[in-house]
């Protein structure tokens, strides 16, 4: 029974990873996997979402920006899942695991990707040798320990790791397990200073304060405050727009007049 | 739209849908394989390989010479690759068709490294700071319902990605590298990145107020009155602590505090308090 388990997380993992990295499918896809893990360990879907709402709340905000991964997003949410999933525990349960394991796995990709840097020096070879064969066939070697590598982390996780999780879980006392709830609500504000970081500028603040007003004074849903935000950014969209035709104006009547190419551009 | 396709003769003959077709699904393939010296050199080159033997069928030194050229570093989001893979392939059928000598391939390079910037500041923005936060934030509150409507959003979800990349490839293959230089240079690609920022910041102060929890349940009695400290705080401004912590991690975060600390710090805070007694589920 284990065994099975072990294999039906492995391949739910090996499908995440590789949708992760397929189209940048994942990102918006989380839930996905956990349905497919629900059906293939045979429990409820609705049960794995709401332990996957959970954990992607913890997570929300952790994105992929760039080439730097700071969490493995996909890892630590399919396990930690997976393991409240089969031991029918509380979501915090699944948050708790989940968030360690997500900053641990981030290892396995490190060093699949220091793989691939050393085979980069291969790929050049073999374009120098004018050989495309090779270079499909390591392409294709590379993909595939990609996903064997994910399948393995996870099948083993499984196998080896689900006695100790129990007992783990088992002996979590009540409070700790009250201010496991408790950190983990506070979780996404870090996703969110994340996210500020990465688009932040003073002269963002009044929508900032806007955003925070609707919601917390006027209620709104995530949805209505989504769709003001989009009207502030089309507002902001269409004065910057005015500014650029006056800025080009003056720039154009400095100059000569325009050429022709110039005309095609500004209908 | 149809004016422009006429003006500009978008359509596409049988044969080049074809290609672009291959491309569009090649292109997924982008993110594999990723390595710390080219980035996403070695998945391009994969993945524009039977394109490039389909333009130099009749060239094999040609089509060596730019399997070698295209192995550089190249690195953007990838929904955002295909307008710079569309152009890349236009500019190689000139460079095919050109007679020896007459095409800098250099200028291939020169456009993939010019645009690939621009386009990772859009794309990044856009998918994970704009849509993928808004698209997220729907999910997890049909999930925590636990419906399964969320196995249907991706449909929604998704739909941008393709668009982008679909388009993105037609058109930078269609019109050529003039346009869309003329679009970054005109500052429309700076104009869109900060417009979708904005919806960006707007989003995340409402994402604060209703997605972090900071429960304060400590209680006292003052001369008689109980004194309820969650309460006392609502009146001042709702949602006041989620608000504070979230802008210590902004803060902390920007001083290049590692994300890491950050979250540990977060979670310590969690469990320090609730011991206290002050917060509690």
């Amino acid at each position: 029974m284990l065994l099975y388990q072990a294999f039906a997380v492995g391949l739910v993992m090996a499908f995440a990873k590789f949708i992760n990295a397929y189209g940048s499918f994942a990102q918006l896809m989380p839930f996905i996997s956990y349905i497919l893990l629900a059906l293939l360990l045979g429990e409820s879907p609705t049960e794995a979402l709401i332990l996957g709402a959970a954990v992607e709340l913890a997570f929300y905000g952790v994105m992929q920006i760039g080439a730097v991964l700071p969490q493995d997003t996909a890892v630590g949410g399919l396990l930690g899942v997976a393991f409240a999933l089969m031991l029918h525990q509380k979501p915090a349960v699944a948050v708790t695991l989940a968030v360690p394991i997500s900053m641990l796995a981030v290892v396995v990709w490190n060093l699949l990707k220091f793989w691939f840097t050393a085979n980069v020096e291969l790929f050049d070879k073999y374009i120098d040798q004018r050989n495309i064969k090779k270079f499909n066939r390591l392409w294709w070697i590379q993909v595939g320990v990609y996903e064997l590598a994910y399948f393995s982390l996870a099948f083993f996780a499984i196998l080896l790791g689900t006695a100790g999780v129990k007992a783990f879980v088992t002996s979590i006392p009540p409070t700790f397990l009250t201010a496991l709830t408790v950190a983990a609500g506070m979780l996404p504000a870090v996703g969110m200073g994340m996210l500020l970081k990465f688009v932040w500028n003073i002269s963002f603040l009044p929508f900032f304060i806007a955003g925070f007003v609707f919601a917390a004074y006027l209620k709104l849903p995530i949805m209505g405050v989504s769709i003001l935000g989009v009207a502030f950014g089309l507002v902001m969209f269409f004065i910057d727009r005015e500014i650029n035709t006056v800025k080009k104006n003056k720039a154009t009547t400095i100059q000569s007049s325009g050429n022709d190419e110039e005309d095609f551009f500004n209908d | 739209m149809t004016k422009t396709t006429e003006k500009n003769n978008v359509t596409l003959t049988n044969h080049e849908k074809k290609l672009t077709k291959k491309l569009f699904w090649r292109n997924m393939f982008l993110g594999f394989n990723m390595s710390y010296t080219r980035q996403q050199g070695v998945a391009w080159d994969w993945v524009h390989q039977p394109v490039y033997r389909e333009i130099y069928k009749n060239d094999e030194d040609k089509y060596w010479e730019a399997m070698k050229r295209n192995l550089e570093f190249f690195n953007t989001t990838p929904n955002m690759v295909g307008t710079v893979s569309g152009l890349a392939v236009s500019m190689e059928e000139e460079n095919a068709k050109a007679s020896e000598g007459s095409f800098d391939t250099a200028g291939i390079s020169g456009m993939k490294i010019g645009l690939m910037g621009p386009l990772a500041g859009i794309g990044d923005t856009f998918f994970s700071g704009v849509w993928g936060l808004i698209i997220m934030g729907i999910a997890i509150s049909f999930a925590k319902k636990g419906n399964l409507v969320v196995a249907a959003l991706p449909l929604i979800a998704l739909l941008p990605n393709l668009l982008i990349r679909w388009y993105g490839q037609k058109y930078g293959y269609k019109l050529g590298s003039k346009y869309i230089q003329k679009a970054v240079q005109d500052g429309i690609m700076t104009m869109f990145t900060k417009a979708s920022s904005i919806v960006g910041v707007t989003v995340v102060g409402g994402m604060i107020a209703t997605l972090v929890k900071f429960p304060i349940v400590y209680k006292t009695k003052i001369n008689g009155t109980v004194f309820e400290l969650q309460k006392v705080l609502d009146q001042i401004l709702p949602n006041m602590m989620p608000l504070a912590l979230a802008i210590v991690c902004f803060v902390l975060l920007r001083k290049n505090v590692s994300p890491v600390k950050v979250l540990l710090g977060v979670v310590v805070l969690g469990f320090a308090l609730t011991f206290l007694g002050i917060t509690g589920a």
